[in-house]
């Protein structure tokens, strides 16, 4: 069920009046436990089995490691939560990828590389790495286990944020879940508003974009120059609109639950380095990599060479956690050599350089990381690069509405850094609040591509 | 809150919404298809708008038709009687030919009557093309416009072949229960289209069909279907096949069937898409029967004493040249409805074609 499927909205209305009329706790969160996996049953009901395993394995690893005190157990259990979540990840989602890229080893030992019919469940990469989280901070001691179940089936399966994040950590979302929500007219008006921008961005900005960007990512040798200059930039922007669109949404739907998720973007497009491009960008999966990898990994305290390692071996990863495929290992390398490379000129270039050009060496190196991330494989992606840097001749092709959303985003970027920032939210006293939101919500229904896509990262 | 408070807030949404609404109404005309009445002409026998209203085009093109005397697309006037020395046509086809994507000036139409008009020929153009047209919707409306509007050729644009073997089937026009047609007519004059608009997508899916909502638990087996791996990288363009063979057609049939529908000429005008491949720069698409089906079929007719036109090789020398035929900025290069230069090419085409028709002057 897409949020922005009908169905989703008379579901959604049907849990907000279910949830704001029951007082009690255990209901509410027996209500929510409900609609959540029905709405990933909605995809696929084997999926649930899968959502059961991995609650009912967590939790059970994580009341033994805390009513342990031998360190040797306690690790051996934390190793083994993180190998059946990793486990479930790796078979679902890496199994064929590592078939095919170790076939001509495989078969020159005399086996065969025969990959599997695999469906890849719908939120894996989203909901391991949250069940993760967990153990491990139960594990550091940072967090006590969940106490009832029901809580922390809830905790994992959380519709709103169960197939693409944010990725929130258990300390976040637990206590709230242990106490009711109270009602207050302007969170659910704030989530209301942030639904609703959420629906914008991805109906209206990001599925537009994407009419061009898949056009010319699937023959890209057909385009000229400027041609793929401009879809690159559509494809940059699809993803921002369609990612922060679908975290709007499941942010603006938790608040009109009653409940507080962790920002996931902040404006990646306005970063000036690097570092925070990341600080931007999928921020819930930035901070997951360096609590959990990262820093485990000895972080930046120890010699340079080791942090380089931990940053190169960090961004594959996270390249890796995005696909099963050559061209996001190449899109993780592409960004820790970025980061490294801006860790290791510190001091030697003068951070008087201005803004401007910060910023467009940022803005080139994620473009080129796009082309990657986008393309289906990488003589694609080479064609594109090609044509991005040598001038070629090919088919001209400039869609006004590509141009014309990619305006409304820098503008919106712009407007963002000024005082405008607050008056985009359409507060609830603004005399202009209510015709912004009847303008939108018309516009929703009238100017909408037609048929739904899916969520660019539904698919990690 | 007090009751005061709460209708003060009541009343400022409610007039928000008025107006937000109003502000929609003002500016959907530039991004909203209109929605025509529509009647069965008495000539013709079949559902078209009715003359004096214009057509919005918002997707793929941009324009606005006039639509004029028996619902032609783009023509607005239709003299009583012919003029001495001019030459009429009935252009028939489907919304290719029918050219909503394009302002009323560069429909083919036009653009025939202009090169007309540049070598002191008098020709005038009578566009009754309907989108979604094929032979056996041409073919009875033939006889039953030729003498009353005194035409002296009929041509025929088709961009797929298949349109043509149509000619032996039933024409099924949908609308013939006046009620519905009464109450569409209702509808469509007396609420704006960004209304009907709206209904429509609430109601419909984008294929037209009735929209259903889904509530039972998956798998459902549909084209959005449970993820499998990295779906939108494994989405290559599928490479064209070699040109497409058509199911065994006895051609000589159809082109008696066509040529039996009048004693005028006929020239049939096969303007088929042309696209870039894996495999060559340009080709003609790949659905389209191969050169030899073709030189077959132009057999066929001939023999039927049907002149056919190609335009495929003026196609593909304009493709060549980067300059294609089909497509718009708002669409897809390439692909879709003729656009402004297709129209010119066709028109060209045909212009010098009609050289080689005898005129029957009045």
């Amino acid at each position: 069920m897409l949020f922005t499927q009908p169905e989703f909205l008379i579901f959604f209305l049907g849990v907000l009046a279910a949830v704001w009329m029951t007082g009690r706790l255990p209901l509410r969160n027996a209500i929510l436990l409900s609609a959540s996996y029905y709405f990933y049953a909605y995809w696929d009901v084997r999926f649930c089995l899968l959502l059961v395993f991995s609650t009912l394995i967590d939790f059970c690893i994580s009341h033994a490691m805390d009513s342990s005190v031998n360190a040797t157990f306690r690790r051996r259990l934390l190793i083994l939560s993180i190998i059946v979540n990793l486990g479930v990840l790796g078979f679902f989602k890496y199994f064929n990828f590592f078939i095919d890229s170790a076939a001509p080893i495989i078969e020159s030992l005399g086996a065969s590389a025969s990959t599997l019919n695999i469906i890849l469940p719908v939120g894996v990469s989203f909901y391991t790495f949250q069940t993760l989280s967990y153990t491990i901070d139960v594990y550091r001691r940072v967090l006590r286990p969940s106490k009832s179940l029901l809580e922390f089936a809830l905790f994992v399966a959380f519709f709103p944020q169960l197939v693409a994040g944010p990725i929130v950590r258990a300390r976040e979302l637990l206590p709230q879940l242990a106490t009711t929500p109270t009602w207050s007219n302007r969170r659910f008006y704030g989530g209301f508003q942030q639904l609703l921008r959420g629906a914008v961005k991805k109906v209206l900005m990001a599925d537009r974009l994407g009419e061009m960007a898949d056009v010319v990512f699937a023959n890209p040798d057909y385009y000229s120059s400027s041609t793929t200059w401009l879809a690159v930039f559509a494809y940059a922007g699809q993803i921002y609109l369609d990612f922060s669109g679908y975290t709007d949404m499941a942010i603006g739907a938790a608040k009109m639950l009653g409940y507080r998720f962790p920002k996931n973007f902040r404006h990646p497009y306005l970063a000036t380095s690097m570092a925070d491009f990341w600080h931007r960008w999928h921020m819930t999966l930035s901070r997951w990599l360096r609590d959990y990898l990262y820093i485990p990994l000895g972080g930046s305290r120890k010699s340079s060479a080791v942090t380089y390692r931990n940053l190169m071996l960090t961004m594959t990863l996270g390249g890796l956690w995005h696909g099963a495929a050559w061209t996001f290992v190449l899109w993780g390398v592409l960004h820790g050599t970025a980061l490294c490379v801006e860790r290791s000129t510190r001091g030697l270039i003068p951070l008087q350089l201005p803004k401007i050009v910060r910023w467009t060496g940022v803005m080139i190196v994620v473009q080129v990381g796009w082309v990657l991330f986008r393309s289906p494989d990488l003589q694609a992606a080479g064609i594109m690069l090609q044509k991005m840097i040598v001038p070629s001749l090919g088919i001209h092709w400039y869609p006004p509405l590509v141009i014309g959303v990619l305006g409304c985003l820098a503008a919106e970027h712009l407007a963002w850094m000024t005082s405008l920032r607050r008056a985009m939210r359409l507060p609830w006293d603004a005399w202009y609040s209510p015709i912004a939101t009847t303008v939108i919500l018309w516009a929703l229904l009238l100017y909408a591509p037609a048929g739904f896509q899916p969520f660019v990262y539904f698919q990690f | 809150m007090n009751s005061f408070n709460a209708n003060r807030i009541v009343a400022k949404w409610l007039l928000g919404a008025l107006f937000g609404t109003l502000v929609i109404a003002l500016t959907s005309p530039l991004f909203v298809r209109s929605y025509l009445p529509s009647h069965v002409d008495p000539l013709r026998g079949v559902v078209v708008p009715l003359a004096g209203d214009f057509y919005r085009w918002r997707s793929e093109g941009y324009a606005t038709t006039a639509i004029g005397p028996h619902g032609m697309p783009g023509r607005v006037d239709l003299p009583e009687a012919k003029a001495n020395g001019e030459f009429r046509i009935a252009l028939w086809g489907d919304s290719q030919a029918e050219g909503v994507c394009v302002p009323d000036e560069h429909k083919l139409h036009r653009q025939i009557e202009r090169i007309a008009d540049a070598s002191q020929r008098e020709i005038v153009v009578l566009p009754f093309a309907r989108s979604g047209d094929d032979a056996a919707e041409w073919l009875p409306q033939i006889p039953r416009v030729e003498g009353a509007l005194a035409i002296d050729l009929h041509l025929i644009l088709v961009a797929e072949i298949g349109d043509l073997e149509m000619a032996q089937r039933t024409a099924t026009d949908p609308v013939v229960d006046p009620h519905w047609q009464a109450n569409h007519n209702f509808i469509s004059t007396n609420l704006p289209a960004f209304i009907l608009h709206a209904g429509r997508r609430l109601l419909r899916f984008p294929d037209d069909t009735p929209r259903t909502l889904r509530f039972s638990i998956g798998p459902i087996v549909t084209d959005h279907a449970a993820v499998q791996g990295n779906d939108h990288k494994a989405i290559h363009d599928t490479p064209l096949s070699l040109a497409a063979e058509p199911p065994q057609t006895d051609w000589s049939s159809v082109m008696q069937t066509i040529r039996s529908s009048t004693d005028l000429p006929i020239l049939i005008v096969y303007a088929p898409r042309v696209q870039r491949t894996r495999i060559a720069p340009v080709a003609v698409e790949g659905t389209e029967p191969n050169p030899e089906t073709i030189a077959e079929i132009t057999q066929a007719a001939q023999s039927a004493g049907i002149s056919m036109l190609d335009i495929r090789q003026a196609f593909l020398k304009s493709a060549s040249l980067n300059q294609w035929p089909h497509g718009f900025h708002n669409g897809i290069i390439m692909q879709g409805h003729l656009n402004e230069t297709g129209y010119q090419i066709i028109a060209s085409e045909i212009a010098n074609q009609l050289d080689s028709f005898s005129f029957s002057h009045p």
